[in-house]
This record gives structure tokens, C-alpha cells and sequence, in this order.
């Protein structure tokens, strides 16, 4: 591994792969936010309008059968090159296991549950936010956890149609393919991107510690 | 029993308007017919439910049985019909408003799983908007009333509790804001049958004092029958088979459904409506304190016709049972003879006292105090009395039911 | 109490009424069926009609025209599809043999780290597991470098680890009472495998297909920058070059294909799965 370490050790390497690094965390922050806020309100209107939930999937999982280079290029036309195409993208891909868990997280929740708080007076959506959404959480959180592993490999193919983040560092590695210095290239982007996904899962961690009330902790 | 029992079968629905009225809750032509279906689940279900009393709706499943009882606080919509509590129409209100009134406890329970217990049972004084103080002590307060006390179980949550404690939650959850009106679902059939026994015992004491005005859903005519001020026995499509009091439909039912619903062993049953303190039982046992001399005891049982002597604490509560032939043991006292079991409530039913005597060693039964302090003696032979004054009293009662109108209150 | 009073109706009018509601449900049926089955092909052909008009409405430049020829783009989709093909047989070969071996009783406690290590799988980025893949074919002497054969062993590398974990996942959740029924019947383990669990896992294994399936295609987008051709030439062609059109031409095919492999895989895993699941 010493060539490995050896290109680690090359300052402008490392700025590289640090600045790639930030590129890349908001390039799966920004949509994994984005499709939070969009994917819980989809889930909730899933969840109160059973005409509308079966529609609603089907989309949201039509958006993730398409080719991930494909899904940028045709966002460029639309809205031009650079981070915007990749940022919207990922979006429409970090939908479907958002919508998904919350749809499935707000059914999971038991009836006698949601029974009891409207035999006590609790409107819609006092009961909705009080009763359904905290007990729906830890499954909608993972459903977020999900999205968010899925977005930062996603994000790396950004690369290729001139977006930013660490799929930059593999791209150039694999225009070198045998040459001296690809494989670091690929490596590093590769491994990089393995890290930050291993950070977000501990971020994913505490956020579960903090925010799932203990009653229903496992 | 008798005049409450008088004061509904005549008021017409005008008559019970106004508070103060003796009905609490009028139900009137109930009907709910679900969408999809030809026959209504609850067909004109019309019912009057007195004040402070316990009606259960009793029926074999499908009846109906659950829909009506959830229309009263409109979980279910109903079709047609009107619902009048306390006087006021409350069919078409504001639904939330009008379960913020009614204490509503289901077989699931349904306690909120993410939050304390303290915080379930504040649920609806907090949607009432009482202050923090006042939600403090009443949650305090129903713990203890229903048993469990609030410094051990307030912060839990409720995986942490039984199925009977979370039942006991669930009850103290319905009661926080001190509705006049309760309605009760299955509520302890979920739990195994010992807990459940007394969890039954337990709630009939807490209504002898909160005499709220309650429904109460069953399946299972022997917890109707120990339950119930008045049963409701329905059929299908909720049309009432008979509505009367246990001991009327143990004694007079009124079709082949009904008799076919109770069953058979209906005098055992009756067991269930009898009450340890409406029995002569003896009080004039042979008893002594634990703390006298074995020789003064020994004479007393020596001199006196019984064959045991029960001795009892400094605050009169039973220790142990002495023969005879215990006292040749070289033992002190506290270790002589047996010690005494089977305690039974002046409000227990025969049916209970029946099973502790047979449990017991001594085969009779210690009625005591709510303190546990000792008050007299039950045998099988009161029992047997009592079964025998039962029997007189219902042939005295269809003599007498022949000869009036059959349709008019004649209990008791 | 007296029996509910209904609107009398004559048998026949209730029959006739019975009638127009079974005809109107039927209706109803067969319209949803025909959204069901035909929606999907129905709205590819749609854009595929409308890329073909936008782009022959087009002034083409020669660079253009000269790469949007009908032998260039079917060639590429040729490319794709065997690809695809290639991959999707392959991985499903290796993967699901070797998810059931591993949900036997004896594996079973191996099965844990299996699925964790295709949980983590999911974080390497599917552009470095590729390019790493390939790095090893064209480093590795004897192996060939070029063509078909490196990028099919690329695709069936990143695909294997999820599909396995999808199928020792689905393989798990075979009702595990519906087993002990069966063992408790005095059914041997490889009678229970045979007679119980592969019928049992058909929905397991063809959801298997699919997924394998409309990853590959996917994946096969990437497979030009390995030397692979495929459908991603034209995006890249495109943006490169700076030519809406290509880029769009290849974007739509790329997205058709998708969506049809998934539509078609979809109708296969329906007819095929066991009527009583």
C-alpha cells in the first residue's frame, strides 16, 4: 500500500480530494434535504388518499429505474451543466425510499394507537403530528438513511457530465486506465466516498439516539 | 336498583331532555349502514342509558355490538339517528369536542408507545388546556386510584409495563379529565384471567365511588352478568334481544335467544350477582389475639362448641387457624396450626368467595375490611342457603310474573 | 323487534340493477387492467415519437448527423442489451445458488455477516467499483483487456453483493412456520427445500430477475468508458461535443430501455409468480 500512501502524502492531492469531499457532501445533502421535505409530504398525502398512493410510488420508483447518466443529461437541457442537473437528479432518486418508509412507517403504526388518541379528541392533526409521525419515525429515518447511502454513489457518476464531488478523482483515474497514478486516483475517490458514507451513517446514528423517543427504541 | 330500574322504561326521549334528567345517554334510532353493504351493521338501535350505571352490550360477534358502542363518541359515524347525552343532541358536534367528554378504553388499550405514562394518561387534560400544576397532580392522583404508584411508574413507558398494568394506564388515561360518560370496549379481554378477575374487582369499587355513566362492550355474558347494572343482549344487526337487569335475564328471558346466549349453569352464574355482605355469614367465630397466652387459648377452644380457633393480629387482621390438637405441639403460637388464607371483601361475589373456600385449606372463606381487618366467617353452607333462597325467590317470581303484566319491573 | 324496512324492489329490477353494477365493475376492471398493461409501453412510444420529431426537426450539424446514424444508435442499444443480458445471467448464476446455500441450517449463522457485508456494501459508489474492476482486467496478465468480456465481469462484480443480499433476504422471510409445519410433518431438510422453500422463493428468485436486471441496465450506461459501447457513448458523445440533440437522443434511449426492461420484467415476475402469494 505504499503507493497508495505515497500519493496521500502529496499536499495538492490531498487539497484535492478534501475540496472534492465538500463538493460531495452537498451534493448528497442537498438533495437527501430536498426530498425529505418533498418525500414526507408525499408520504402523508400517500397515507391519508389511498387513491393517490399506489400513483405516487409508481413514480417515485420510475425515477429510480432510470439510468442515473441518462437522468442528469436530460436535466441539462432543462436546467443547465454544472452541480444544478446533479442536485435535482438525486432529488427525484432520494424520493423513493423517503416516500416509501413513511408511507409505510405512518401504516405500521398500530390502529389501536391512532384509535385511542381520536376516542380522546385529537384532531387530524394534532394526532398526526403528536401520535402518527413520532411513532413513524424510526422507520422514516431509515428510509432517510437509505436515501442518503444511495445518493453519495449516485452523486460520484455527477462527474462525468460535469458535475463536482469526488467522482471527479475516479473520472480522471479512469481516462489514465493503465497509466501510472490511475489506480490512486480510483482508489482514493472510491475510498473516499466509502468514508463519508460510513460519517453520514454515524451521523445517522446520533440522529436516531436523539431523536427516537425511548418508548419505542428497540 | 328498583327505582332506577322504573325510572327508564317509560321516558320517552322528549322527557330526557334537560340535565339532571336520569338518562345520560339516548340513543335514538341509531343506524349505520357501511358503504358496500346491503344490511346495516346497527339497525334503529334505540337505547337509554341511566345515569352512573354500567350497561353492557352483550351479543355473539357480528352483532353489532362494537359499531353501536363506538358511535356513541362517533369513531363511527352513524347512518341515521341521533345521539342525546345529558340532554344535549350531540350528533352532529364538533366530534372532538365531544370525546373530550367521554372516557373511551379499548380491548387494544392503544396507549401511546412514545411517550411516559405520565404523559398518556395528561393526554386529554392537555388538550383541555389545564395548567402544567393541576395535570401533575391529577395524573398522581388517577395512578394511585388505579393502583400504581406514580413515583414508580409515571416516567415509564409502556413496554415496560404488564398487559394489566397497561390496562390500568388505559383506565386511568379515560378518566383524566373526569368525564361523566366512559366507554369501555373489551376492556379486559385481552388479559389472562386472573389479572382480569381482578381487574374487574378493582374497576366495579372504583365506579361504586366515581358512578360514572358507562358502556361496555363484551362477548362474554359471565363478565356481562358480573358487570353490569343492566345488560343489553343483542342480535344481529344490534336489535336488542332483551334489556334488563342480570338478574332478570338469568331469571326471565325473554326469547330462545337470550336463554340459548346465557347458557346453561345459570345458577352458578347467579353466584356472580350475590355479594359476600348481602349474605348472613358468621360473625360470631371463635377468635383470639395472637399475642395472649397459648394456656388462655387453649381453655377458650377447650370450652367453646367450635373446632378452631382464628387468631388475629393487633389490628384485628386473621393470622391463624388453631385445632385442638395443634396446641400439644411445643411450638409459640405464631407457628401453631395454619396460617389463615382465603380472605374475601364484603363486595366479592359469592362466586368469588366460593373459589377461594375451595383453594383455601381451612374450606371456608375470611371476610374481612378493606383494611383486611376481620369481620366473620363464610362456609359452604351459607352459600348453599343462598342458592336455596335464590331458588325460593324465583318460583315466588313467576308466580308472581304470571300474574302481572310480564313486561313490568318486578325484581326484587 | 322488526326485521329492517327496505325499499321494496321487484326481483327483476333487482336483477337488472345487479346487472348494470357487474357490467360497471367489469368495466371498471378491464380499464384499469388496460392502464396496467398498456400505460407503460404506450407513454415509451409517446416519447419516443416525440424525440423523433424534435430531432428530425432539427437542423443537424455533420457532427450531428454523423453521429446520430440508425446503425450507430441500433449497434449501441445491440451493445446495451447483450450487456444487460450478459450481466443479468451471470450474477443471477452465482448469486442466488449461493444465497440459498448460504440460508441452509448448517450456513445459517454465516448469513449475518453476509447481508452486513452487502448493506456496506451499498456505500462503494458503482463508478470506483467499476473502474477498479476493470483495473484489475487490464493490469492482469493473460486476462483480456478489451471488448465484452472485462465489462460483463465489471457489471456481474458490483452487481452480485446486492443481489445475494436480496435473496438470502427474501429466502429468510419464507414464513418460517410454513417450515416448521412441514419439518414438524417428518419432512426432511431436502424434501422441505424442495417441496417448500423453492416454491416458496419463485417470488423471491424473479424478483431477483428484475432487480438484477434494471441495475445492469443501468450500470451498462457506464459501460462506454470501459470500452464496453453501449447507450452512454451517445450522452457522453453529447455532452462533450455539446449537441443537445445527441445528448438528448441518448438520455430518451437510455431511459426507454430502462423502463421497458423494468415494464417487461415486471409482466414476467406477474405471470410467473405462484397464484396463492
Amino acid at each position: 500500500m505504499g503507493f497508495f500512501t505515497e500519493y496521500l502524502a502529496d499536499p495538492s492531492t490531498r487539497a484535492t480530494l478534501i475540496d472534492q469531499s465538500l463538493e460531495h457532501v452537498t451534493l448528497t445533502a442537498v438533495p437527501v434535504l430536498s426530498a425529505t421535505v418533498i418525500g414526507l409530504l408525499l408520504g402523508i398525502l400517500a397515507h391519508r388518499v389511498p387513491t393517490v398512493r399506489q400513483p405516487i410510488l409508481s413514480v417515485v420508483s420510475t425515477f429510480l429505474t432510470i439510468p442515473s447518466l441518462a437522468l442528469f443529461a436530460l436535466l441539462i437541457p432543462i436546467v443547465g451543466i454544472g452541480a444544478t442537473p446533479a442536485i435535482v437528479a438525486l432529488t427525484m432518486y432520494a424520493l423513493l425510499p423517503i416516500v416509501r418508509n413513511t408511507v409505510s412507517g405512518l401504516a405500521s403504526v398500530d390502529r389501536a394507537v391512532v384509535e385511542s388518541a381520536k376516542g380522546m379528541g385529537m384532531t387530524a392533526t394534532t394526532r398526526l403530528l403528536r401520535i402518527e409521525l413520532p411513532n413513524a419515525w424510526p422507520v422514516m429515518l431509515a428510509g432517510v438513511r437509505v436515501a442518503t447511502l444511495l445518493t453519495i454513489g449516485i452523486a460520484a457518476i455527477a462527474a462525468l457530465v460535469g458535475g463536482p464531488g469526488l467522482g471527479q478523482e475516479i473520472f480522471s483515474g479512469i481516462r489514465r486506465i493503465p497509466a501510472a497514478g490511475s489506480l490512486e486516483a480510483l482508489l482514493g475517490g472510491t475510498l473516499f466516498i466509502v468514508a463519508l458514507a460510513l460519517l453520514f451513517d454515524l451521523l445517522y446514528l446520533a440522529i436516531g439516539r436523539l431523536t427516537i423517543p425511548r418508548g419505542i427504541r428497540d | 336498583m328498583t327505582d332506577r330500574a322504573n325510572a327508564d322504561t317509560a321516558v320517552s326521549p322528549a322527557a330526557a331532555e334537560g340535565t339532571g334528567s336520569s338518562v345520560m345517554i339516548d340513543l335514538i334510532e341509531l343506524t349505520k349502514r357501511f358503504p358496500g353493504t346491503q344490511d346495516p351493521a346497527v339497525d334503529r338501535l334505540t337505547l337509554q342509558i341511566p345515569r352512573g350505571e354500567i350497561v353492557v352490550f352483550v351479543g355473539p360477534s357480528g352483532c353489532g355490538k362494537t359499531t353501536s358502542l363506538k358511535m356513541i363518541n362517533r369513531i363511527i359515524e352513524p347512518t341515521s339517528g341521533s345521539i342525546v347525552i345529558d340532554g344535549e343532541d350531540v350528533t352532529t358536534i364538533d366530534p372532538n369536542r365531544l370525546r373530550r367528554r367521554i372516557g373511551y378504553v379499548i380491548q387494544q388499550i392503544g396507549l401511546f408507545p412514545h411517550v411516559t405514562i405520565e404523559e398518556n394518561v395528561a393526554t386529554v387534560p392537555k388538550l383541555l388546556g389545564w395548567d402544567r400544576d393541576r395535570i401533575h397532580a391529577r395524573v398522581d392522583e388517577l395512578l394511585d386510584v388505579v393502583g400504581l404508584d406514580p413515583e414508580i411508574y409515571r416516567q415509564r413507558y409502556p413496554k415496560e409495563l404488564s398487559g394489566g398494568q397497561r390496562q390500568r394506564v388505559g383506565v386511568a388515561r379515560a378518566l383524566a379529565a373526569d368525564p361523566p360518560v366512559l366507554l369501555m370496549d373489551e376492556p379486559f379481554g385481552a388479559i389472562d384471567p386472573i389479572t382480569r378477575t381482578r381487574l374487574q374487582n378493582e374497576f366495579l369499587r372504583l365506579q361504586a365511588e366515581l358512578q360514572k355513566t358507562i358502556a361496555f362492550v363484551t362477548h362474554d355474558i359471565d363478565e356481562a352478568i358480573k358487570m353490569g347494572d343492566r345488560i343489553a343482549i343483542l342480535r344481529e344487526h344490534s336489535h336488542i334481544a332483551q334489556f334488563a337487569t342480570p338478574e332478570e335475564i338469568l331469571t326471565q328471558p325473554a326469547n330462545e335467544f337470550v336463554e340459548d346466549f346465557v347458557g346453561t349453569g345459570a345458577t352458578l352464574k347467579r353466584l356472580k350477582l350475590s355479594r359476600v355482605r348481602e349474605v348472613d355469614y358468621t360473625t360470631d367465630a371463635l377468635t383470639g389475639r395472637i399475642d395472649e397466652p397459648r394456656e388462655v387459648l387453649r381453655r377458650r377452644l377447650h370450652e367453646s362448641e367450635w373446632t378452631a380457633i382464628l387468631l388475629l393480629d393487633a389490628d384485628g387482621r386473621p393470622q391463624r387457624w388453631l385445632r385442638g390438637p395443634d396446641f400439644l405441639h411445643d411450638r409459640p403460637v405464631t407457628q401453631l396450626g395454619l396460617p389463615a388464607r382465603a380472605f374475601v371483601e364484603g363486595h366479592a361475589t359469592l362466586s368469588d368467595a366460593l373459589e377461594e373456600m375451595l383453594l383455601g385449606s381451612a374450606g371456608v372463606a375470611i371476610v374481612v375490611d378493606n383494611r383486611g381487618s376481620y369481620l366473620g366467617i363464610l362456609d359452604i353452607d351459607d352459600i348453599i342457603t343462598s342458592i336455596q333462597t335464590m331458588r325460593d325467590a324465583d318460583a315466588e317470581f313467576h308466580r308472581a310474573a304470571k300474574l302481572v303484566d310480564p313486561l313490568d319491573e318486578v325484581a326484587e | 323487534m322488526t326485521p329492517p324496512s327496505r325499499t321494496p324492489e321487484t326481483l327483476d329490477e333487482a336483477r337488472s340493477r345487479a346487472d348494470t353494477e357487474d357490467a360497471a365493475a367489469r368495466r371498471r376492471a378491464r380499464r384499469a387492467a388496460l392502464v396496467h398493461y398498456l400505460g407503460m409501453p404506450v407513454v415509451l412510444a409517446g416519447v419516443l415519437l416525440a424525440l423523433y420529431l424534435y430531432v428530425g426537426g432539427q437542423e443537424l450539424d455533420s457532427i450531428e448527423a454523423r453521429t446520430l446514424t440508425a446503425d450507430n444508435l441500433i449497434g449501441q442499444t445491440r451493445q446495451h442489451i447483450v450487456l444487460t443480458v450478459y450481466s443479468t445471467f451471470f450474477v443471477l448464476l452465482l448469486a442466488i445458488p449461493m444465497g440459498i446455500v448460504a440460508t441452509r441450517p448448517a450456513t445459517r449463522r454465516f448469513a449475518p455477516a453476509i447481508i452486513g457485508l452487502g448493506n456496506a456494501g451499498q456505500a462503494i459508489p458503482s463508478l470506483g467499483m467499476l473502474a477498479l474492476l476493470f483495473y484489475v482486467f487490464r493490469t492482469t496478465p493473460g486476462l483480456p483487456s478489451t471488448g465484452t468480456v472485462p465489462v460483463v465481469v465489471s457489471l456481474v462484480g458490483y452487481s452480485f453483493l446486492p443481489i445475494l443480499r436480496n435473496t438470502m433476504v427474501g429466502l429468510d422471510q419464507v414464513d418460517r412456520f410454513v417450515l416448521e409445519a412441514g419439518r414438524g410433518m417428518g419432512m426432511s431438510n431436502g424434501l422441505v427445500l424442495r417441496r417448500l422453500e423453492l416454491p416458496l422463493a419463485v417470488p423471491v428468485i424473479l424478483a431477483g430477475v428484475r432487480t438484477a436486471l434494471v441495475l445492469n441496465v443501468g450500470t451498462a450506461t457506464l459501460a462506454f468508458l470501459f470500452g464496453g459501447g453501449g447507450l452512454g457513448q451517445t450522452i457522453f458523445s453529447g455532452f462533450q461535443l455539446r449537441r443537445t440533440p445527441v445528448l438528448l437522443t441518448g438520455a430518451v434511449l437510455v431511459a426507454v430501455l430502462a423502463l421497458l426492461v423494468d415494464y417487461l420484467a415486471g409482466l414476467i415476475e406477474e405471470k410467473l409468480s405462484p397464484k396463492g402469494l
